[in-house]
């Protein structure tokens, strides 16, 4: 996978993020109906104030995957010649967009218990 | 703001065609979001070829068809990363198993030929299964899909020889010679053919055929080679030795049990008679199923034998007459000892796994142990 995040300076292993792209892109698409590539890149990239920057190489293939699993409906508009293809939740996207919310936030409360996390402050107690 | 021209768009799409992506939604989301980089690019372009394929190569890491072999993987093979892993451990796992198997091998150390048969199982089994299965996804085309097909087969047949051949099973041979024929013969044209259609192949596929060639060359090497000659007479020499003292104390005793008139020394005479004819059936018998013919037991022909052939391979359970030999043999060794003595099965036993030269000697110290314990009370 070629998922790269950019958190200031650091670059941080795909191995930390791995599985998350697909909550990402869930995420987004049930808060914003319907969005295209560029536009979920540039989402990302505002949001979190440029700390995490997907990679074209990371998203396209799972926008392609997803598409074909099922959990995204697409549309297309013509711009001059070129064809803008635009993501939305299906009603299973949708189902499965609460399963992995919920499942990363269990991950984040389990890991702040076994890394004994302050997550207000971001400090090892 | 840039505004792209329908002659840039052309441009484009060609050129990410060109960089192989085929699929035509990849390819429309990919020029889509470059036109969208280009539009809202910051800078003032000069260059659009170069600004473009600056943009393009922040895509990937080698080459832009690394994106829609990925979607592809995604789509048709969930579990692809999972068996790809599952796959190199269970490559690692064989060999290093085999390694140390050949290890205890050397050392001569139990368990050697579980942690083989382990070995050989796992890359036979699971890793090249495996190895056929994940490239077979990567979406091989027409001939390539018929030489995986082929080179997995031949190369789990080559595993399988080589375990028959070490756990001396039937068949080992023709196993081994049908995957390393097959492979030069019918693999390696095929694959030649079918990587010179292609020029960056080229190179690779002539390498990959000169080690295939070197490395069944080598083996047939290994496979022809025997003892030295001196090596191979030496085990002979020894046992003509053995057999003309044997033949000349038999002879010193049979002298010494014809000058004994006594009802005894008649019974002792029999005794050594029937021994001497059994050893001599024995003997005989063994050598005909050694050399595959009806003559009678001649040193000199046996020389032509490989002397490190194992006798297991002439003398098997399930053969009767070999059986009747060896009963008739024990029960000339029981009338001297008088049932008393040490179980002579134990002969029955060791006859098996000997070397063909070791065997006739080893039936000459038995015969000359059963006539010392008659000469004891000479």
């Amino acid at each position: 996978m070629f998922v790269e995040v950019k958190i200031k300076t650091m670059l941080y292993s795909s191995e930390l993020i791995k599985g998350t792209l697909r909550t990402i892109i869930l995420k987004l698409l049930c808060d914003q109906q319907k969005m295209y590539g560029y536009e979920i890149t540039q989402t990302v990239k505002d949001l979190t104030q440029g700390r995490i920057q997907l990679t074209e190489g990371a998203l396209y293939p799972t926008l392609h995957a997803m598409e074909s699993e099922g959990l995204l409906t697409t549309e297309v508009e013509y711009i001059g010649k070129r064809v803008r293809k635009y993501y939305s939740v299906s009603k299973q996207g949708k189902a499965k967009a609460g399963e992995k919310i919920n499942e990363f936030a269990e991950f984040m409360e389990t890991m702040r218990v076994l890394l004994n996390l302050d997550l207000g402050t971001l400090k090892v107690q | 703001m840039y505004q792209i021209s329908s002659e840039q768009i052309d441009y484009m799409l060609a050129q990410i065609t060109l960089q192989g992506i085929s699929d035509e939604g990849l390819r429309d989301s990919i020029l889509d979001h470059v036109c969208c980089l280009i539009e809202n690019s910051q800078e003032p372009i000069d260059d659009f070829e170069h600004c473009f394929e600056s943009y393009l190569k922040k895509f990937y890491q080698k080459n832009l068809e690394e994106i829609e072999v990925e979607a592809h993987l995604l789509i048709n093979f969930k579990n692809y990363y999972q068996m790809k892993k599952f796959m190199l451990l269970s490559g690692i796992a064989g060999a290093g198993i085999l390694a140390i198997g050949n290890i205890f091998k050397f050392m001569h150390w139990p368990g050697t030929a579980i942690l083989i048969l382990l070995g050989i199982l796992l890359l036979s089994m699971v890793f090249i299964p495996l190895l056929f299965f994940i490239k077979l996804k990567e979406n091989p085309v027409g001939t390539q899909k018929w030489l995986l097909s082929l080179g997995t087969l031949l190369a789990i047949s080559f595993c399988f020889s080589v375990l028959f051949k070490i756990m001396h099973w039937p068949y080992a041979n023709m196993l081994g010679n049908i995957s390393v024929f097959g492979t030069i013969l019918v693999f390696v044209p095929i694959y030649l053919v079918n990587s010179f259609k292609t020029k960056d192949q080229q190179t690779n596929a002539l390498i990959t055929v000169i080690l295939i060639v070197a490395a069944a060359g080598m083996l047939y090497s290994l496979m022809a080679t025997r003892l030295s000659h001196s090596l191979q007479e030496a085990p002979w020499m020894v046992l003509h030795q053995n057999e003309q003292s044997s033949q000349q104390f038999k002879a010193y005793s049979s002298q010494i049990f014809g000058s004994d008139s006594s009802q005894n020394g008649k019974q002792k005479m029999a005794q050594f008679n029937l021994l001497n004819k059994q050893t001599e059936a024995l003997k005989n018998y063994l050598f005909q199923r050694i050399v595959k013919s009806n003559e009678n037991y001649q040193l000199e022909v046996l020389k032509d034998c490989n002397p490190n052939d194992l006798v297991t391979s002439v003398l098997l359970p399930s053969d009767q007459s070999q059986v009747k030999a060896l009963e008739e043999f024990e029960q000339a060794l029981n009338q001297i000892y008088g049932n008393k003595e040490k179980d002579v099965k134990w002969a029955k036993r060791e006859l098996f796994g000997m070397r063909n030269s070791d065997i006739f000697m080893l039936l000459n110290d038995i015969e000359k142990e059963a006539i010392l314990h008659l000469l004891k009370d000479k």
